[in-house]
């Protein structure tokens, strides 16, 4: 597909994506509580959207991946949150 | 268009799903066992849950006129328990046969413990034992990459696994090179919330290519869409894919995969099949070999009679094999095995006197339930590898070297890094280091546990 299929196929759709990803970050910072670290990913994934590397949704699924290698000892829930809780910590040593 | 659901739990779906999947052109269902949305309490819910999948659910798809196709594990979400996992293992030999089991699936990861990765290892086992396919499931969000590297290790470090025998599911943006690149098929899982999205599975075969690649819905209990795979077929043709390009990858492709096994194209030549009574003499046997066979895995026996001639007869009442004056006669139920259908059949080996005959038969004084395991097994898989298949047993049989050399039990040996006893992947890797590689003792320790290559140590 040329660059004009592609955008008259999904920009409607990207479009409006986008403006229900800032209303929901408006909701979220609207809202009454404390920082969590699935919004630190959150924040760091959207600007990969800015930048210029080529693969932006791997890029952006890396953000929210576990970054480990080991297996951990037991599991203590079957479910996923979206975000890897050691991110936020990460990001926080990561700043200067 | 044609295609094929590769991964759908049906058994959550309604029928008006399966009215709709017929509808848009669905030719066959194929259903990996999964978790039920609750941990079942005991190893009989398994049993029920395995008769649904091979027996029950193939009559209600073949009212649609879908051939319906079903993959056996215990799911990596119910993993933290062993014991449990142990007693479900022991019970898919006994299903392993019937005719629209393709094989071990969806085993993997869920949050890439300790424990799921044991049971992942003991599948794997298990599929290397009984040379089955194998269908991996693969961890959510934020688990996935890495939990896809360690399923990718883990299926690696067994010499008996091909990669293009397995399919590794759920694949993103961020782990398909990886399972492409080491010679796995993937699939792409089409989910309204999670996983991957129509548009962003079509990226990803654009960018990747359409080789050993599918697309699935994943059906199942929670937020999905049975039609996923139509769907997203109909945003391929409005990006201007060919129709010859779509077939393969909603067809064609899925169909490679599974006519590895040999149940796939037999149900599906005749989707009648999968609705008859399947439990058979056949099956408990096989259970009964494959449970002995684990039992005595350690045995210290040797046995050479590696490449040594003798005879197969069929006469219409069995398939005999004759060597020395004494004859093995295999059977399937009482009746004759041909060479097309040898691929099923059933050693009788429950009565001590036949264990006998076959130590007699292979020249060796005596023999144990161990050895004629490992005869039948040996057998069993010969007459499933593909290049055997279809052909007369005189052209490929040959007596094999039991592989019952002496063993060091791996149970007493510690990591010396970690001075902890080894973990079922250090076993595996140090008995493959001592039997397959020719290392010293010493040597397979250290290789096991990570501190030496695999160029260096050998005898």
């Amino acid at each position: 597909m040329t660059r004009q299929q592609v955008l008259d196929l999904y920009f409607l759709d990207a479009r409006h994506k986008l403006i229900d990803l800032a209303a929901f970050v408006d909701r979220v910072e609207r809202s009454e509580g404390k920082a969590d670290f699935r919004m630190e990913a959150f924040y760091q994934a959207a600007k990969v959207l800015a930048g210029n590397q080529t693969g932006k949704a791997a890029t952006a699924l890396n953000v929210f991946s576990d970054p480990t290698a080991e297996p951990i000892e037991a599991a203590t829930t079957k479910a996923a949150c979206g975000a890897w809780p050691g991110g936020a910590k990460t990001a926080e040593n990561s700043q200067p | 268009m044609r295609y094929i659901e590769p991964h759908g739990h049906m058994v959550s779906r309604t029928t008006d799903d399966y009215t709709a999947m017929a509808a848009a052109g669905c030719a066959a269902v194929c259903e990996p066992a999964f978790w039920a949305g609750f941990d079942r309490r005991s190893v009989d819910g398994f049993y029920d849950y395995f008769c649904q999948l091979t027996e029950h659910e193939p009559k209600r798809a073949a009212k649609f006129g879908l051939p319906h196709y079903s993959w056996l594990c215990i799911n990596p979400k119910e993993a933290e328990d062993l014991k449990l996992a142990e007693e479900v293992l022991s019970l898919i030999p006994e299903f392993i046969d019937k005719p629209n089991v393709l094989g071990i699936g969806e085993i993997g990861l869920n949050k890439n413990s300790r424990n799921e990765l044991k049971v992942l290892e003991m599948h794997i086992d298990l599929a290397g034992d009984l040379d089955q396919l194998i269908l991996v499931h693969t961890p959510h969000l934020e688990d996935k990459r890495k939990g896809t590297r360690l399923i990718l290790d883990a299926l690696k470090n067994d010499p008996r696994i091909r990669p293009e025998r397995c399919v590794i599911d759920h694949v993103e943006e961020h782990t398909v090179k990886m399972v492409l690149d080491e010679g796995f098929w993937a699939g792409m899982t089409l989910y309204p919330e999670s996983k991957c999205s129509p548009s962003r599975a079509i990226d990803i075969l654009e960018i990747y290519g359409a080789e050993r690649i599918w697309m699935n819905s994943a059906c199942d209990w929670g937020v999905s869409v049975p039609l996923a795979v139509p769907h997203a077929m109909l945003e391929m043709r409005q990006r201007g894919h060919s129709a010859d390009w779509i077939d393969r990858v909603v067809f064609r492709n899925p169909k490679a995969f599974m006519e590895q096994s040999p149940h796939f194209p037999h149900t599906a030549a005749k989707p009648d099949a999968c609705m008859l009574p399947t439990t058979t003499h056949a099956h408990r046997k096989r259970k009964e070999i494959y449970m002995e066979k684990k039992t005595t895995k350690k045995t210290t026996e040797k046995s050479g009679n590696n490449g040594k001639e003798f005879d197969v007869v069929d006469d219409g009442n069995g398939t005999t094999v004759v060597r020395n004056g004494i004859a093995i006669t295999f059977s399937i139920e009482g009746k004759g095995v041909d060479s097309a259908g040898f691929e099923k059949f059933a050693v009788e080996l429950a009565d001590p006197a036949d264990i006998e005959k076959i130590g007699q038969w292979i020249g060796k004084e005596g023999a144990t339930q161990a050895v004629a395991t490992k005869l039948s097994m040996f057998f069993w898989h010969l007459a499933n590898r593909s290049e055997n298949r279809g052909k007369d047993p005189k052209s490929w049989m040959t007596i094999p070297d039991f592989g019952l050399k002496a063993k060091t039990k791996t149970t007493k040996l510690k990591n010396p890094k970690t001075n902890k006893n080894l973990t079922a992947r250090e076993k595996v890797r140090f008995e493959i280091a001592l039997e397959d590689m020719g290392m010293t003792q010493e040597n397979a320790l250290l290789y096991a546990c990570g501190m030496k290559n695999n160029q260096v140590g050998s005898k």
